[in-house]
């Protein structure tokens, strides 16, 4: 089964970091599931190696800071969830393929060319999770001055209005990244969802107009141990510090699983229920393996809700 | 007292001179403005001042105006760079001869005037370092010669009305000499040479500037004449004016003196001795008569005397038996030495007052030096301070009458008209209708002020924003953050990364307190630019007091309303503006204390990891420092608004404390009477003008007596 998740956001937000991190805090999460996360092209592995390579070197840098240094060409990551092997280099198929588009932060605003644009629009239609990496410093600080430029609200709405389909059965996440500062307490979490709801309000009322959507938001912490320092503005362009909590804090990511576990509920859901000829697939490739079976509802059970500044915004019917 | 030193302290004078001058002057305007003022007003319909009243400035004017010239001219004697010693006498005396040893120059330079070549013209021989200096030659123009040469012929012959310019006077036929006397008829042939060899100088008439010549070409501009050679003629000498002759003395110690060769009197031929001479006598501080008793006897004759008299009334300036000497040439073979010691002792008793009689023989230069020359010097050494002083003693006192009497009457005079028909009514209606508007003015720009200030009550400040951007611009710029090696130079200090962390907190902490106590200077700023939104009203109104802004200007106006006890709302409305204050201290710094958590040890919430390196310590160091001003950035951004309400509300109470409490019409009014003048100089301007006169007086009186 092929699973196709969308990634959009502006540039340099943190969209591969995030999949650096998921995939390497997966045997972690699931340690005891007996699933394992493949890749399997060699260069998608080396730029998440070297993503991952900068987050942990992080270790002994106290500042630092936005990497504006985000890729300007859409990027893909082809993932493999399947059970453990002995020999995970097998060729075959796993049963349950991701593939992540990692879409500039450009490419969806007025200025893009009209080939991108619908490249964009096209994949959208293929997703059934569209992933909106959200940067949470923007959001929240100096009463989110600089949130319409970098997260351009907006537009997104806007590019969604003409990508979907009114009986679009997809899952929309809502990932603030580099949440750290704003999750620390039960206060602060719920102060982030009021403000994710607040600032994307128009974007929410939008989209609830679709009734076989499912938006939820799930707030990301690529580091961990880390804390928004200070904006301080270079040419009028705001430059976001962050730094450790302590000096040479360790590497701790959270929650970066959350997404994928969300979008295993959604998927698992989706099938399940779902009495088309792709179903029975799904049925028989599940059937003939109920351990495997197992041990994916068990990793969609991760899922947090109702804390962290986790939330099912809209169609909580269609994923639990 | 050497003659550099008599003149250096001549100086300090002119100063003073030049003061009493420009005041007579200024005096000279205010008066004519007066007098216009009067005129406007006497001819303005319903004219206060009845039609038969007269009221002129012109009398005053005029003494003014004498009084300015002669004051002008008696500072030429005081800025003059050299003693100036005139020399007098008959033809033939040996006066010649007497500057010829005395400067050292020929016969070429100095003609002899024992032949009739002799033409009156004026020489002043002055020193030159310069061997070969020559002389200059000064024209006459047209007009001068008619004013200064030909008009006194007119005057003194007589022959009527003085022709208006040179070619008219070319044209106007001169009479014949038939019934005149002979002294007459020499000096109008004298005259007729003018027309006749017009075309022989005239063009020197159109020179301009001076004519520079060599000492052998002075003859032909000075003598009618080559003295041995007859047929050589010249008329240059009519158009000349005067001939300055330079020359190396011989005698080092008289650099600084000019000697005037004075035209003969009593010569024929010359026009007007005694004006020619007047002229000289404010160019010259001492005289030296020259006679050459006559070795075969010879006795005071009344054309001596003549002589004398017409000097000395001619020089008026100069106190003759303080001022002139008597110099009898002797002959060198002694022939004359009995006459000359008998004309020395019998001078006095002829009313020939001088201060000595000197004999020496003028054609001998150590003679001329030792016994002329040097006595004299040294008299005046001892003497000018004294004489300098009686100088200007006589012309201080008239000053002193003129101010004391004369001015001071007219004033009087002058204010007591005004009253007389102004009247204290008048001015009263005046001020009413011009205080009704002033307070319709007043209530209306401060309004319209107050209403602005309303519209931007919330508006961020300038002044304080500016000045936080200043700060954190030099905050961050600055090499705040220690290097590596002061950081570990510092761990060795104290013993260890978080003992010297700790300490660099401090001082970085108190860095930023530092830089921020230049907030102070944004919010004065502002507070001042509050009050000069009043002040500028204030002045637009009139109250200029003087050129001064801000607090400065209401500490003044305080200070005027305080005078009089009972303006006390007044005062009181514009005492609590102007003390209106804002600080750092109370303003802001409670607020940013919270910030600052973080750069104090025990509450600072970045921590050293366990065993911490001096990087760690350095990053930890920048990282709290850029945070703190970060932090406190973004919280007085959020109070920038706080002092344009703060103006608002303070100016808001000032006004309705200056125009809508009770009874503060009257207090203004009362205020606004006193400062009348200065406010409504035009319609109250009479008092101002008289007034103005009368200081000019005062200061005048002040500096006769220096």
């Amino acid at each position: 089964m092929d699973i196709i998740i969308t990634m959009l956001g502006a540039r340099g937000v943190g969209k591969t970091s995030l999949l650096a991190s998921m995939y390497e805090q997966f045997e972690q999460v699931s340690h005891d599931m007996n699933l394992q996360l493949y890749i399997r092209e060699i260069d998608q592995i080396s730029l998440l190696q070297e993503s991952l390579g900068k987050l942990k070197s992080a270790d002994n840098i106290f500042e630092l800071t936005v990497g504006i240094d985000g890729s300007a060409s859409p990027t893909q990551f082809d993932f493999g969830l399947d059970k453990k092997h002995q020999n995970p280099r097998k060729k075959r198929k796993t049963p349950i393929q991701l593939s992540f588009h990692d879409y500039p932060g450009g490419w969806f605003l007025p200025s893009s060319s009209s080939q991108e644009k619908q490249e964009v629009l096209d994949y959208i239609k293929k997703s059934d999770v569209i992933a909106l990496a959200i940067d949470s410093a923007a959001l929240m600080e100096e009463n989110g001055r600089f949130h319409d430029q970098i997260n351009t609200p907006m537009q997104i709405r806007e590019f969604l209005k003409n990508a979907l389909d009114i009986n679009d059965k997809k899952l929309i996440l809502l990932v603030p990244i580099k949440c750290e500062s704003y999750v620390k307490t039960d206060k602060d979490a719920r102060l982030l969802l009021k403000s994710i709801k607040k600032s994307y309000s128009s974007l929410l009322q939008m989209l609830s107009a679709y009734e076989s959507l499912v938006v939820a938001s799930t707030p990301v912490q690529t580091l961990g141990n880390v804390r928004f320092s200070r904006i301080e503005s270079e040419n009028a362009h705001p430059c976001f510090y962050f730094r450790k909590d302590e000096v040479a804090a360790p590497y701790k990511p959270r929650n970066v699983e959350q997404p994928l576990c969300y979008t295993l509920s959604f998927v698992i859901k989706k099938y399940l229920e779902d009495k088309h000829a792709l179903t029975r697939w799904v049925d028989r490739l599940l059937k003939r393996d109920v351990a495997f079976q197992e041990a994916l509802q068990s990793l969609a059970a991760l899922r947090k809700v109702n804390t962290d500044g986790f939330e099912v915004i809209q169609g909580r019917h269609l994923i639990n | 007292m050497s003659i550099e030193h008599i003149i250096y302290k001549r100086e300090p004078l002119t100063e003073h001179i030049n003061q009493v001058y420009q005041k007579l002057n200024d005096l000279s305007s205010t008066l004519n403005s007066l007098e216009q003022f009067y005129l406007e007003l006497k001819n303005a319909p319903n004219s206060p001042i009845s039609s038969d009243t007269t009221f002129t400035v012109v009398p005053l004017l005029e003494q003014i105006s004498t009084l300015a010239r002669d004051w002008a001219q008696s500072k030429g004697r005081f800025t003059r760079k050299t003693l100036n010693i005139g020399i007098v006498g008959r033809a033939r005396q040996g006066k010649s001869r007497l500057l010829q040893s005395l400067t050292g120059l020929s016969s070429q330079a100095i003609p002899d005037s024992d032949r009739q070549h002799c033409t009156g013209v004026r020489s002043t021989i002055y020193h030159s370092d310069f061997d070969n200096a020559g002389a200059e030659i000064t024209f006459h123009t047209e007009e001068s010669l008619i004013k200064e040469v030909i008009a006194p012929y007119y005057e003194v012959l007589p022959l009527g009305t003085v022709p208006a310019n040179f070619q008219q006077f070319l044209h106007t036929p001169l009479p014949h000499p038939s019934g005149m006397s002979a002294e007459a008829g020499a000096k109008l042939e004298h005259l007729k040479k003018y027309q006749q060899y017009a075309d022989k100088y005239r063009h020197h008439l159109l020179h301009n500037g001076m004519l520079k010549i060599t000492h052998e070409q002075i003859l032909e501009y000075v003598a009618q004449h080559h003295p041995d050679n007859p047929e050589e003629t010249y008329y240059n000498y009519l158009a000349v004016q005067n001939v300055n002759i330079y020359c190396n003395y011989p005698n080092d110690r008289v650099k600084q003196i000019a000697f005037i060769d004075m035209p003969g009197l009593g010569d024929t031929g010359v026009g007007d001795a005694p004006r020619l001479i007047h002229a000289l006598g404010k160019e010259v501080d001492l005289v030296l008569f020259v006679k050459m008793p006559k070795a075969m006897g010879d006795h005071w004759s009344d054309v001596d005397v003549a002589l004398y008299d017409t000097a000395h009334q001619a020089l008026q300036e100069i106190a003759m038996e303080k001022w002139s000497f008597l110099i009898l040439n002797s002959l060198a073979d002694g022939s004359n030495a009995k006459n000359c010691f008998d004309l020395a002792s019998t001078y006095q008793t002829h009313h020939i007052n001088v201060v000595q009689a000197l004999i020496a023989n003028c054609s001998d230069t150590e003679d001329s030096v030792n016994k002329v020359l040097l006595p004299v010097l040294d008299y005046m050494g001892q003497h000018i301070a004294d004489l300098d002083q009686d100088y200007m003693q006589s012309r201080c006192h008239t000053l002193q009458q003129f101010c004391q009497t004369d001015v001071d009457t007219f004033l009087t005079h002058a204010q007591s008209l005004f009253k007389e028909h102004t009247g204290k009514v008048d001015e009263e209606r005046v001020f009413t209708a011009l205080f009704n508007s002033f307070w319709r003015a007043l209530t209306n720009e401060l309004s319209i002020m107050l209403k602005e200030l309303h519209e931007k009550r919330k508006k961020e400040d300038i002044f304080l924003q500016e000045s936080l951007d200043q700060i954190m611009q030099k905050a961050k710029q600055g090499d705040c953050i220690p290097s590596l090696e002061t950081a570990k130079e510092y761990v060795n200090l104290y013993g260890g990364v978080p003992n010297a962390y700790y300490e660099l907190l401090h001082e970085l902490r108190n860095k930023i307190i530092f830089y921020l106590q230049d907030l102070d200077k944004g919010l004065e700023q502002s507070i001042e630019h509050f009050k000069q939104l009043v002040v500028d009203r204030l002045k637009k109104l009139g109250l200029q007091i003087d050129a001064s802004t801000g607090s400065i200007y209401l500490d003044k106006l305080c200070e005027m309303i305080k005078e009089d006890a009972s303006l006390f709302a007044l005062y009181e409305g514009f005492f609590a503006l102007n003390s209106f204050h804002l600080s750092y201290r109370g303003l802001i710094q409670h607020r940013i204390r919270e910030h600052l958590d973080d750069m104090v040890p025990n509450t600072t919430q970045i921590r050293l990891p366990a065993s911490p390196s001096e990087q760690h310590m350095l990053a930890a160091l920048d990282v709290a420092y850029k945070e703190a001003l970060f932090k406190i950035d973004k919280e007085i951004k959020a109070l920038l608004w706080e002092p344009s309400m703060a103006g608002f509300v303070v100016i808001e109470e000032f006004v309705d404390r200056v125009l809508r409490s009770e009874d503060i019409r009257t207090q203004w009014r009362f205020f606004i009477w006193e400062q009348r003048k200065t406010i409504w100089p035009v319609d109250f301007q009479w008092y101002t003008l008289i007034q103005t006169a009368d200081n000019i007086n005062q200061s005048l009186q002040q500096n006769i007596s220096h």
